[in-house]
């Protein structure tokens, strides 16, 4: 199947007091049409600089594109002119965010901040704007869409906003959608009705969806397939149910075990992950995970491990990179191997 | 990295100690005072203003040192010269050096300036920021009285003062001051009132501290950023307030100098065409003003948090 | 009244009868806490959710007396009513009762270093020498985890995580006896709240600490609660063992917040028939008789007309529904 996006090792920088921070190290990965891709990771490994780089507003400076490419329909998209790319996002590309009270504008009322993208892309007359608007409104489950057109951001709830922004995101039947962290600051019972809309819309429109997300549950409902990162790299990828039951890297393994599920019972304690993300300032020559990593080796803090393909039952695509996986380490130490 | 694919002989041993990085943080410590610092200094423009200001002190200040010529001093037979190794400015029409005269005419008109920038500064820090913390009817009644004050005349201000004190540098300075310190008060009052609600206010009053506590801990160093830059904007119009009243008669009277006072002299010899005159007060006015507003600005973006690189 | 707290026989610490706090809003009165009568035994955890406009923060900084005035019921507190104490009266009971915020970005003064942080509670109640409180400081650092080292940094150079370390390093500063927990984890990465919640675990046992936990959702909060409390609408629905509400969720609202949940397992299918459909009903409005009954897919005539009493449906276990009248 060929990939709708493809991202090849992607390296970004931001010039700051400090020095350069790299906050993408490398970052190779792809995205399939019709399908919903997960992306994990704690703050600041990554994820929402990589997404936004795909959209390309990442402000440079003090961003910097120092390596790699975005390939989208034949195109590099960061080789792309400025006025190129404005015609693709809202069109091709639909973002939604975390905060929608900072990302609508509360000046404009809801239904001409839908219409509004619509007409910088199509030449409709404002009034099959509004329609189309209206339409949008209805289809993200807003009740009375005539009348919710009309009002203002600040008149909505949180939930209502963020289907507002959905409803913008989708507007022209984008071929990708990036939600970045939208359910984060919702009430969980308002998180389960968007993340159900979500579903139902992208369903009938055959898009993908790249959804970033650090909560796990969030992921294993929605997504097909995940990406996991930390401190600026890719660290684990593959199908949700070898990265759930078959982790094969000690950060993922980590990060299962310390988010509670409903299933696991009380008694047993989480088991959270000591220590924090490295700082990527300078950040360390071997595996970045090293410090906090339960099973590290010595050469864990020399040298980075390479991507490894996981062999499963299913056929599907799974690796990760992790000096436990290598055929030397299973090698050299036979029966004694760790294995996740 | 691996040397030819081969793993040294100890490369799978478990790793002892890593867990000692874990929560290491690399990047070099920086408050924020030494932030802005670093921030202005990137700005080309606002170190320029600062190094003028900086020359213009330096001027005013150790100038009369370096000049054999009093400001007051007439020598009728130098009248109207232009520069020349003797008179490194020129003369006036009085035969009086411009070098010397400009150098304590600067000395007044920059007093002036940081004078009126400071009582500015502790009125409007003062009233604002009591009307800003406590608020209620305090508030009330501070804000009317000074909205009073505000509303009566500048000019008339000028002239009640110059005939209470007699003209001269208090009075002019009162005059400036007078109502002036009420948008500095503004200022800090709408400054206290975000501040007040914040958290880490809440944090502190949670933990029992009283009101003077957070006021002088938390309130007033997360402030002073707008306030420095409010403050350092106000020299300029005291200066050219200090100018223009001169220019007009109403505020430094001569043979005392100030640099409003000779420009009001030069316009008449304008006529006579010594240009000398004019252009000197003239343009160590705009330099000085150009330099505290560019700085001002400076300061501004340096301060805020949002424009942060 | 004595109960069992981790096997040992514990009193109450904090008695609340009928709390309520108003707010003057433009639109009207905000009852954003309506009667709320509870007990919390020395040593436990009472965990406290509800979703956004609930009134759970109110309640916790209500029984902090963190509110001038709009407040009325009572909040006994070793046999004191706090609410009969003026706010210069409440400053000796602060040392004791501590709050530890949600935003741990917001609730750190950007301006100052980690260490004068940590030590403002030393100095605003000037305990101790200059020397013994930066010890203490440094104490403080290396029991909630980070280094002595960081105490010259400033907050914008940590983490989220490292941040509410630096805050709960703060709270206990002052050895209090109460603290209450204003969705300490909320804003941090879900990998990250594992690690306060333990951190917190640990600290109770070592510090003989009581916690009033709030929460927004029920996933985390039984890692520490020992009980909890459920609140919509500014009113208590249903209140039991940690446990006990896992097993056995009463209240309708209580069952859907457990099903909203996302769980962390691809092969779980979610049951739709619990999720809440519609907003939350303004609270400057709230909705006539149970407050639930606009969202609840099981309210029938009676819902709408009169309030549920609160009840203990089964020992231990409190609940406000007509379906248990």
């Amino acid at each position: 199947m060929e990939p709708l996006v493809q991202i090849k090792n992607l390296h970004i920088s931001f010039n700051t007091y400090a020095g350069e921070v790299k906050a993408v190290r490398g970052v190779s990965f792809d995205i399939y049409k019709g399908e919903m891709l997960g992306v994990v990771g704690e703050s600041g490994c990554g994820k929402s600089v990589t997404s936004n780089a795909i959209m390309r507003i990442l402000p440079t400076p003090p961003a910097e594109y120092k390596q790699g490419e975005i390939i989208m329909d034949g195109k590099n998209l960061l080789g792309l002119s400025e006025s190129h790319m404005q015609r693709i996002r809202g069109k091709d590309i639909g973002m939604i965010f975390q905060d929608s009270m900072a990302s609508l504008n509360p000046t404009m009322n809801v239904g001409s901040q839908i219409a509004e993208v619509i007409r910088r892309h199509q030449k409709v007359s404002s009034d099959k704007a509004k329609r189309q608007a209206i339409e949008m409104l209805h289809l993200v489950g807003l009740s009375n869409p005539e009348k919710r057109y009309h009002q203002y951001p600040h008149e909505f709830s949180g939930g209502m906003r963020q289907r507002a922004m959905i409803a913008i995101a989708l507007a022209l039947n984008p071929k990708l959608l990036i939600a970045d962290e939208p359910t984060t600051a919702l009430d969980v019972t308002i998180q389960d009705q968007i993340l159900k809309v979500m579903k139902t819309l992208i369903e009938k429109s055959d898009a993908s969806v790249m959804l970033i997300t650090h909560d796990l549950g969030v992921v294993a409902e929605t997504c097909r397939r995940v990406v996991v990162m930390y401190a600026g790299q890719i660290i684990e990828q593959g199908a949700a149910d070898h990265i759930f039951y078959n982790a094969k890297h000690p950060y993922t393994k980590g990060l299962l075990l310390s988010v509670p599920s409903m299933k696991m019972d009380k008694t047993k304690a989480l088991e959270p992950i000591v220590g924090s993300p490295p700082d990527l300032f300078s950040p360390p020559a071997g595996c970045p995970f090293y410090a906090r990593c339960k099973y590290a080796m010595k050469i864990c803090k020399d040298s980075c491990p390479v991507m490894e393909a996981i062999p499963e039952n299913d056929g599907q695509a799974h690796e990760a990179s992790c000096w436990l996986n290598s055929l030397n380490y299973r090698e050299a130490l036979g029966e004694r191997a760790v294995t996740l | 990295m691996l040397k030819n694919n081969t793993f040294p002989v100890d490369a799978f041993d478990l790793a002892t100690d890593n867990f000692s990085a874990a929560d290491e943080i690399k990047r070099p410590s920086i408050s924020y005072i030494s932030d802005a610092w670093r921030r202005l200094k990137l700005n080309k423009l606002a170190m320029t203003g600062l190094v003028v200001i900086i020359l213009l002190v330096i001027f005013v200040v150790f100038g009369p040192l370096a000049t054999p010529h009093n400001y007051a001093y007439q020598d009728f037979s130098v009248m109207n010269q232009g520069p020349s190794a003797n008179h490194w400015f020129g003369t006036d029409e009085m035969g009086r050096d411009l070098f010397a005269r400009a150098c304590q005419g600067g000395r007044v008109s920059l007093f002036i300036g940081l004078a009126a920038a400071c009582i500015d500064l502790m009125a409007g820090v003062l009233i604002g920021g009591i009307a800003g913390y406590v608020g209620g009817q305090l508030d009330n009644l501070l804000m009317r009285f000074a909205e009073a004050l505000y509303s009566i005349p500048y000019m008339l201000m000028v002239v009640l003062m110059a005939i209470i004190f007699g003209s001269g540098i208090f009075s002019l300075v009162l005059a400036i001051t007078i109502t002036g310190w009420v948008p500095m008060a503004r200022l800090v009052r709408g400054q206290v009132l975000s501040l007040r609600e914040l958290e880490y206010v809440q944090a502190s009053r949670s933990m029992g501290a009283e009101d003077s506590w957070i006021f002088i801990k938390h309130i007033v160093p997360n402030a002073m950023g707008p306030i420095i830059v409010s403050a350092t904007l106000t020299i300029p119009r005291a200066i050219f307030s200090e100018a223009t009243l001169s220019f007009l008669g109403l505020g430094i009277q001569p043979p005392n100098p100030s640099w409003g006072q000779m420009a009001s002299d030069a316009i008449e010899q304008m006529i006579v065409g010594n240009l000398n005159v004019i252009l000197v007060p003239s343009i160590l006015i705009c330099l000085s003003m150009f330099s505290f507003n560019v700085l001002g600005d400076g300061l501004r973006d340096a301060f805020d948090p949002k424009m942060r690189k | 009244m004595i109960k069992t707290v981790n096997n040992t026989e514990s009193a109450p610490l904090l008695t609340v009868n009928n709390l309520t706090k108003r707010f003057a809003v433009k639109g009207g009165t905000l009852t954003a806490v309506n009667k709320m009568s509870f007990v919390i035994y020395k040593g436990e955890t009472l965990g406290l959710v509800g979703e956004s406009g609930c009134g759970k923060s109110t309640t916790g900084r209500a029984v902090l007396r963190m509110y001038d005035g709009g407040q009325s019921g009572q909040i006994i507190y070793n046999g004191t009513d706090l609410m009969k104490l003026s706010q210069k009266e409440m400053k000796k009971y602060r040392k004791e009762m501590q709050l530890i915020f949600q935003d741990p970005y917001a609730s750190l003064d950007g301006r100052m270093t980690v260490g004068s942080i940590i030590a403002e509670p030393l100095n605003i109640h000037k305990l101790g020498t200059q020397q013994e409180r930066m010890a203490r400081v440094e104490e403080l650092l290396n029991l909630v985890g980070l280094d002595s080292e960081h105490k010259n940094r400033f907050p914008h150079e940590f983490s989220g995580g490292q941040r509410q370390r630096i805050c709960i390093a703060r709270a206990l500063a002052i050895r209090p006896k109460f603290v209450v927990c204003d969705e300490p984890i909320s804003s941090l990465d879900v990998s990250i709240q594992a690690q306060v919640v333990n951190l917190l675990k640990e600290l109770q046992s070592k510090m003989e600490l009581t916690y009033l936990f709030i929460a927004h959702d029920l996933s985390m909060i039984k890692y520490i609660s020992d009980r909890i409390m459920v609140m919509y609408l500014g009113s208590m629905a249903e209140l039991a063992s940690s446990d006990e509400l896992n097993k056995d969720p009463l209240h309708p609202y209580t069952q859907a917040l457990l099903a909203a949940v996302p769980i962390p397992d691809p092969r779980h299918v979610k049951s739709r028939e619990q999720s809440l459909e519609g907003e939350i009903p303004s609270p400057i409005n709230p909705p006539s008789g149970c407050v639930f009954h606009t969202r609840c897919k099981k309210a029938y005539a009676e819902c709408k007309q009169t309030a549920p009493e609160w009840k203990e449906a089964k020992p231990g276990h409190f609940v406000a529904c007509h379906l248990y009248n």
